[in-house]
């Protein structure tokens, strides 16, 4: 196996796990966090995929890596406005959750 | 001015407005966000002619060629879609200028139409909204699969942040919004980054001389429509929709149902009808859309007819004439066939209709303190400016003539025929009759006498005129029918 493989199936499976955690966690703090994992997942692909379309010379691909960064770039701050707006939501209504999450009376930081 | 001085134009007028915005602060930012509208209604026109006398027009940024660097590319169907932004915008910006500067006027007699106490971050709207407004040029002029990807989340985070300034009980509805939007752009970088894996190249034109079609493609077609359905708000993944246009600020509302869900439409149609249309058996994929279009329209509607509150009918209504762009799409082979002119023309009178209907809504707000439909009696002789908007604008988007809306639909069906898809037929004629429904009963409050007691407020004249403005602008679209033909047609990119 290699390493460009194993760094793609890496990137997979962080994919997997963080789209499970955005759509299934009802805290907003978690949801925002499987995001984070999803992108970091799609991120490690594009890594991968750039040594492995290497040229003759055995130079990687630059294109994925300056997606890469455009893309952390975006990601921060993607993450930057939901924390605030979070921290917002919470003052004001007093729930990490989204309205339609809080049906029962705790809201700790179960998911 | 070349071709390619105006479409840089187009891109860096909006942009440079919201940095100078931001710069001047509270006091010029109004200023400022009216003379980059007017700029920016010039640079689309100016655009537009290069677009009608030469064909499409193209830049690479930097001058670095294609595939290492990305071209912008105008052709007719991008060029329609800036010209209603560039139009509707301004007229957006006008409203949102008497909205939000309500509050420094000295004539106290005159109610407000903006709300009142929360004045000490509005003047954010001006950076915010022009930001949205240059991710949305920069959205339909690039060329580039990967340029698409990060104007769409410049587009998300300003028409979040636009939610947002609604105030903290706004939150909610602008965290549920970021939350679908981040999900949306995630699948649709996954597909992005499967289609590059496979092909070495990210420009629409080279990748579809270069499509080959296997598993990895129909892979990412798949995860980039979903995403894109996602942040187009289609059924039945519209649920954030709703509330977040319902809660916020009247221009934020219409600058949101009116032009940045059009967005996402215009992405999904360049990439079945441009990109993964010659795959083989392509043509189940438009049909599926077509299909959740279908859905779009009856569930919107219905839902709409259930809504005791103005804004959220309102909203729901746009899920439901986001539909009907859906529907085009099967029916549709290429960027300049019949169908799409109809999409084109239905997704431009719908913008301006629901941009009035939307500031109707404010004007209302304003009046009456609420927007409980059935509270919202004798409106007709309260407000009269307000009501006829209201009802021309309804009047477009049911499709009744000579509106706009009625061209397009006829343009619709017409190709619906053209195609024998007779569901198609059935659906936008008993859409039209939610439609109706919906809209028609919240007209009919204008005409029911007022108790005498709830006289109060006075409301502004120069919104009102604005929503008018907008209205009549869906009206007399009528006629754009021939000139959008040409305009698809001397724009197209092969």
């Amino acid at each position: 196996m290699s390493l460009a493989l194993l760094y793609g199936l890496a990137g997979i499976a962080l994919v997997a796990m963080g789209l499970y955690a955005a759509l299934a966690a009802r805290h907003v703090l978690r949801r925002l966090l499987g995001l984070n994992v999803l992108g970091s997942g799609v991120f490690m692909m594009l890594v991968a995929l750039a040594s492995r379309a290497s040229d003759s010379a055995g130079r990687p691909d630059p294109v994925p890596h300056a997606m890469v960064l455009t893309g952390i770039v975006v990601a921060v701050s993607a993450t930057a406005l939901a924390l605030a707006l979070l921290r917002r939501m919470h003052a004001h209504d007093g729930s990490p959750r989204l309205p339609e999450d809080r049906d029962d009376a705790s809201d700790g930081p179960s998911p | 001015m070349t071709g390619s001085a105006a479409l840089v134009t187009v891109l860096a007028v909006p942009l440079a407005g919201a940095a100078a915005a931001l710069l001047v602060g509270r006091r010029g930012a109004a200023v400022v966000g009216l003379l980059t509208s007017a700029l920016g209604v010039v640079a689309a026109f100016a655009l537009a002619a290069h677009v009608f006398a030469g064909g499409l027009q193209r830049v690479a940024v930097g001058g670095w060629a294609v595939p290492l660097g990305m071209e912008l590319r105008a052709d007719g169907l991008a060029t329609a879609m800036l010209l209603m932004t560039a139009v509707i915008g301004a007229g957006i910006s006008v409203y949102a200028w008497r909205y939000f500067g309500a509050d420094d006027h000295h004539d106290r007699h005159v109610h407000p139409v903006g709300p009142s106490g929360s004045g000490s971050t509005q003047w954010l709207f001006w950076p915010v909204w022009l930001l949205a407004w240059g991710a949305l040029n920069a959205l339909y002029l690039s060329g580039d699969l990967f340029n698409l990807y990060v104007t769409l989340e410049l587009l998300g985070l300003a028409a979040v942040a636009l939610v947002a300034l609604a105030g903290a009980g706004a939150a909610a509805a602008a965290l549920r919004y970021l939350l679908f939007a981040l999900l949306g752009s995630m699948l649709y970088i996954l597909g992005v980054e499967l289609l590059y894996a496979a092909h070495q190249t990210l420009d629409l034109l080279q990748l579809r001389e270069r499509l080959q079609p296997g598993v990895s493609v129909w892979l990412a077609a798949a995860l980039m429509s979903t995403g894109l359905l996602v942040k187009t708000a289609i059924f039945p993944l519209h649920v954030w929709l709703p509330p977040a246009h319902g809660s916020a600020p009247a221009p934020v509302s219409a600058a949101l149902s009116a032009l940045v869900v059009k967005a996402g439409f215009y992405l999904l149609a360049r990439l079945w009808l441009d990109l993964f249309g010659s795959l083989p058996g392509a043509s189940v994929a438009p049909l599926l859309l077509g299909a959740l279009g279908a859905g779009a329209v009856l569930w919107g509607g219905v839902q709409a007819l259930r809504q005791t509150r103005l804004k959220a009918m309102i909203a729901y209504s746009t899920v439901a004439q986001l539909g009907y762009l859906m529907i085009a799409l099967p029916l549709a082979g290429r960027v300049t066939d019949g169908a799409m002119h109809a999409a084109v023309l239905l997704a431009a009178s719908h913008a301006a209709a629901k941009a009035s209907m939307f500031m109707c809504a404010g004007s209302l707000l304003a009046a009456y303190g609420h927007d409980r439909i059935d509270a919202l009696t004798g409106f007709g002789t309260r407000l009269p400016i307000t009501a006829t908007a209201f009802a021309l604008a309804a009047i477009s988007l049911v499709g009744l003539p000579p509106t706009g809306g009625f061209v397009g639909k006829f343009a619709l069906v017409e190709a619906a025929v053209r195609a024998d898809a007779w569901w198609a037929v059935a659906v936008v004629l008993l859409g039209s009759l939610l439609a109706a429904a919906f809209l028609f009963h919240a007209l009919s409050r204008a005409f029911v006498e007022a108790p005498a007691d709830t006289a109060s407020a006075r409301v502004a004249r120069a919104p009102q005129l604005v929503a008018l403005a907008l209205a009549l602008l869906a009206v007399a679209l009528v006629a754009a029918g021939e000139p959008l033909r040409h305009l698809l047609a001397a724009g197209a990119a092969n």
